[in-house]
């Protein structure tokens, strides 16, 4: 069978970097394949997958080597306008890819740029908008559509070109639970109709694709570390864990029992591992543990004082919108909360009402007794801190330095910080985020996202808020450098900072909150500490929330003795006993 | 339920219309015509009494055509800040446009301050009141599809109509990121509503620096999307030999519109257009205040 594409000896380095970013890679995927590209960011997924429709290298500078073929063609002679026809390619955020203002012109843009005509352009239109589920929404603005919807529109823009390949880079990293579910059913349909003849998926999230992928390559530095099909790359989990993938909870579980001759495969979906351990478990190979020990710690400082209180906060934004409903809350000081629900549940509205962003329609948010809708705001902010999602937002000083002294300017301003001690908040800052001293003169745009993210922290926190709220602390990071954000965040917890995060990554709520709230369409449906939030399964479908898988399976074996509120691998493991 | 019925706003360059607008049955080129007729007016117009009708002239027409006007008030408030620097200009510095015997209506220490720079001042501020709202006013009314078709049919190039109509959407996005950007900085204690008015024009700096890098960030991405998505395909492609890049573009063909109304519309307009270069020439819309 001739390859789809076929890469011989690849090398591949940017213009303004010393380091290759690929290094020798050789591949070949086959007609009707599906196959899932993973690592850790920066290994060069994305770098890769930009050689098969021709953006690397007449798009991006740099040094190629090597050869990229695609159906026959070599990649480095054939314009990229040509390789689209066979290649279609998606990529991560769903808002940059919109060029134009109706679904519909969006989906056309494409075939009416390979020459088709319009009625054969309208044709084509309507059969991807079908395909992915959005025919009603043909005339919205793409903008105005939920994550999930947005991604799919970005899927029937490259759909409705017919290539031959497609490929989705990381499709789902910037989508709610809900989204998510949307483009993995849509991408299985994909597979299951045939409406591509290959697939490629770049991710990190490995849960889903493990049941329907043929094929994984593991990269890192540049380099394949591992090519198999499905079942053979995740038969060793540890090794995937020690280079820096997520595991599905399953497979993880699977493999520790592996390991202890008690099943001779790994599981891959959650049926099977349920029906495995249900196994394991009439067999008495396994037992629940009766000593079980909680692994969770509690917060470090959690006092009495009251650090938030909210009562009956309604907020409506300016176009109408009603985004809160009526919320009642106290949150105390040395809490770790987790905010969860999906866009347009009220999560960021809620945020950035207790930061003193926006001001109450009515109701009132107290910040340590004072009222957000009289305290000028620096006097707000040196109590609560809010880090925006992207740190580009913020950033605008051309060095590091004033970066992190801006907000303290403001705080001098306002005799709520002294001249001398801004040298020594700044050192204090940079220290606990890991910025290096001697960059501080360097100019922040230079600088990696994940070291702007950084120092967008810093200046947070070197005005020393005793409440800090972080959006989507993870979104766009690897696993060792999520665990690595949320480590951080944990001790700064430890400390004695209240910390509050939104975010839709299940297994990040699991591993660090201490307490949930989830919320949906404006009001608060579950608030108490998290074991007990994402075990409600029943009322968290109302909020599109999905527990992670571990916790879904200790659930399923509650027949065996397990308890249903098991949050991670470890407190899964250790509720277990092997006899 | 057909998709016409589910969109009950389009997405304009600006804000939103509302679907039903009668915005929506003006063809694509009679919009064209009102940018140009309605950005001349003021430019053609001296007399701010004129110009200022005009300005609320064109606010009703936004509420008639059901645009979303909650983003137009905002640019009225710049405005008003404008205001303070016209008014500061022509008051210390107004004796280079108070003409050769200028009246003196009051002195500030050394400062005389002139009745004609004050009417000066006056028209300069109305004009570009009268402008900004004939913008506003074409910028909520018309969606990408109507200057894309509307450049087809004035035959301009695909790749040329299609950079135009991208340059204009990227005016809305810029407003949303602006208000993201502003919550940000006020995340780091800068509330531009708590300075001083003028302070507000040396804040804007704050804001405009991460908007320009977040707009070349989108525009960097927006230009690898139009790549993958085949923009300026050679018109023969070795799959699609057979096809070459057709005249007609699926926006042309479907989102093209013309009624007898727009007829109406656009003689009216180049018979006022006409009618105003001939007061003009009269002396009739002249400043009185000057």
């Amino acid at each position: 069978m001739e390859p789809v594409i076929e890469i011989e000896d690849l090398w591949w380095r940017y213009e303004y970097s010393k380091d290759w970013v690929l290094k020798g890679i050789n591949l070949k995927i086959n007609p009707e394949e599906f196959v899932v590209i993973t690592g850790p960011n920066d290994s060069g997924k994305s770098s890769l997958v930009s050689t098969f429709n021709g953006l690397i290298p007449h798009s991006q500078r740099g040094a190629m080597k090597g050869r990229v073929r695609v159906l026959g063609q070599d990649t480095a002679s054939t314009e990229v306008a040509a390789l689209c026809a066979f290649v279609g390619m998606t990529f991560q955020d769903p808002e940059t890819q919109f060029l134009l203002s109706r679904v519909d012109e969006e989906v056309a843009f494409g075939p009416q740029n390979l020459g088709y005509r319009p009625e054969e352009v309208r044709d084509k239109v309507s059969w991807a908008l079908e395909m992915t589920r959005l025919s009603e929404f043909r005339m919205k603005d793409p903008v105005e559509l939920s994550g999930g919807q947005k991604q799919r529109t970005a899927l029937a823009a490259t759909l409705a070109m017919s290539p031959k390949v497609m490929v989705l880079d990381e499709p789902t990293s910037m989508l709610d639970p809900i989204g998510k579910d949307e483009i993995m059913e849509i991408i299985t349909s994909m597979k299951r109709q045939r409406l591509v003849e290959t697939i490629i998926v770049v991710e990190h999230h490995l849960e889903e694709l493990a049941r329907i992928a043929d094929r994984f390559i593991l990269l890192k530095d540049g380099e394949i570390l591992l090519d198999a099909p499905t079942e053979k790359f995740f038969s060793d989990p540890d090794f995937l864990i020690e280079n820096g993938v997520r595991v599905p909870d399953v497979c993880a579980i699977s493999g520790y029992l592996k390991k202890r001759n008690l099943l001779g495969n790994i599981t891959l979906s959650l049926e099977e591992a349920v029906e495995s351990l249900a196994r394991l478990f009439s067999e008495r190979r396994i037992m629940p543990n009766k000593k079980r020990t909680d692994t969770r710690m509690p917060p470090a400082h959690l006092g009495d004082e009251t650090a938030v209180e909210v009562d009956n906060l309604h907020y409506v934004y300016p176009d109408g919108t009603v985004a809160l409903r009526g919320l009642d809350l106290k949150i105390r000081k040395g809490e770790f909360i987790a905010l969860i629900g999906q866009n347009g549940s009220g999560k960021t509205t809620l945020s950035k009402l207790i930061a003193g962003i926006y001001k109450p329609t009515s109701g009132s948010v107290k910040i340590f007794g004072m009222d957000t809708r009289v305290t000028p705001t620096p006097r707000l902010i040196s109590k609560v801190g809010y880090v925006f999602q992207n740190p580009d937002h913020q950033i605008f000083n051309d060095t590091i330095r004033k970066e992190l002294e801006f907000g303290l300017r403001n705080l001098l301003s306002f005799g709520l910080v002294k001249e001398e001690e801004i040298e020594q908040r700044i050192r204090e800052s940079i220290k606990i985020t890991g910025v290096p001293e001697d960059i501080l003169d360097e100019h922040p745009f230079l600088m990696s996202k994940g070291m702007r993210q950084r120092i967008a922290v810093a200046s947070v926190l070197a005005m020393k808020p005793d409440v800090l709220i972080v959006d989507e602390p993870t979104t766009g990071q690897d696993t060792p450098q999520s665990i690595d954000v949320m480590n951080f965040l944990q001790r700064l917890n430890e400390m004695g900072h209240t910390i509050i995060i939104i975010t839709h990554e299940m297994w990040i709520v699991a591993r660090w909150a201490r307490r949930t709230i989830a919320l949906a369409e404006g009001k608060i449906l579950l608030d108490g500490p998290t074991n007990e939030v994402l075990s409600n399964t029943e009322v968290l479908k109302k909020t599109f929330v999905r527990p992670t898988q571990v916790t879904l399976l200790s659930q399923s074996l509650r027949e065996y003795g397990m308890p249903g509120d098991i949050l991670t691998v470890d407190e899964f493991m250790n509720s277990i006993e092997v006899s | 339920m057909s998709a016409q019925q589910i969109a009950t706003r389009y997405r304009t360059f600006f804000s939103y219309v509302d679907a039903r607008s009668i915005a929506n049955r003006m063809s694509p080129i009679t919009k064209i015509l009102i940018l140009l007729f309605f950005n001349a007016y003021p430019i053609i117009i001296d007399n701010p009494i004129y110009n200022a009708l005009f300005g609320f002239f064109n606010i009703i027409l936004m509420k008639i055509f059901k645009a979303t006007l909650m983003h137009v008030e905002k640019y009225f408030k710049v405005l008003m800040t404008l205001a303070l620097f016209i008014f500061v200009s022509v008051i210390f510095f107004g004796r280079s446009v108070a003409g050769p015997s200028p009246t003196v209506i009051a002195t500030i220490g050394p400062v005389e301050v002139y009745s004609q720079a004050l009417g000066f001042g006056v028209m300069v501020y109305v004009r570009m009141f009268a402008l900004v709202s004939a913008m506003l006013l074409w910028l909520s009314i018309t969606t990408t599809s109507d200057l894309m078709s509307a450049f087809e049919k004035m035959n301009i190039s695909y790749v040329a109509r299609t950079y135009l109509t991208m340059a204009f959407r990227f005016i809305g996005m810029f407003d949303s990121d602006f208000n993201t950007i502003q919550d940000a900085q006020k995340a780091r204690g800068l509330d531009i509503k708590s300075q001083p008015l003028w302070r507000r024009p040396f804040v804007f700096g704050y804001y405009l620096i991460p908007l320009v890098a977040i707009t070349i960030k989108k525009a960097i991405d927006a230009g690898v999307t139009m790549e993958s998505r085949a923009f300026k395909a050679p018109l023969k492609i070795k799959l699609l030999e057979e096809k070459a890049m057709l005249k007609e573009s699926y926006v042309g063909k479907y989102y093209w519109r013309y009624s007898g109304s727009d007829t109406v519309i656009i003689v009216t307009l180049v018979l006022a257009f006409i009618g105003l270069l001939v007061a003009r020439f009269y002396g009739l819309v002249a400043n009185p205040f000057m």
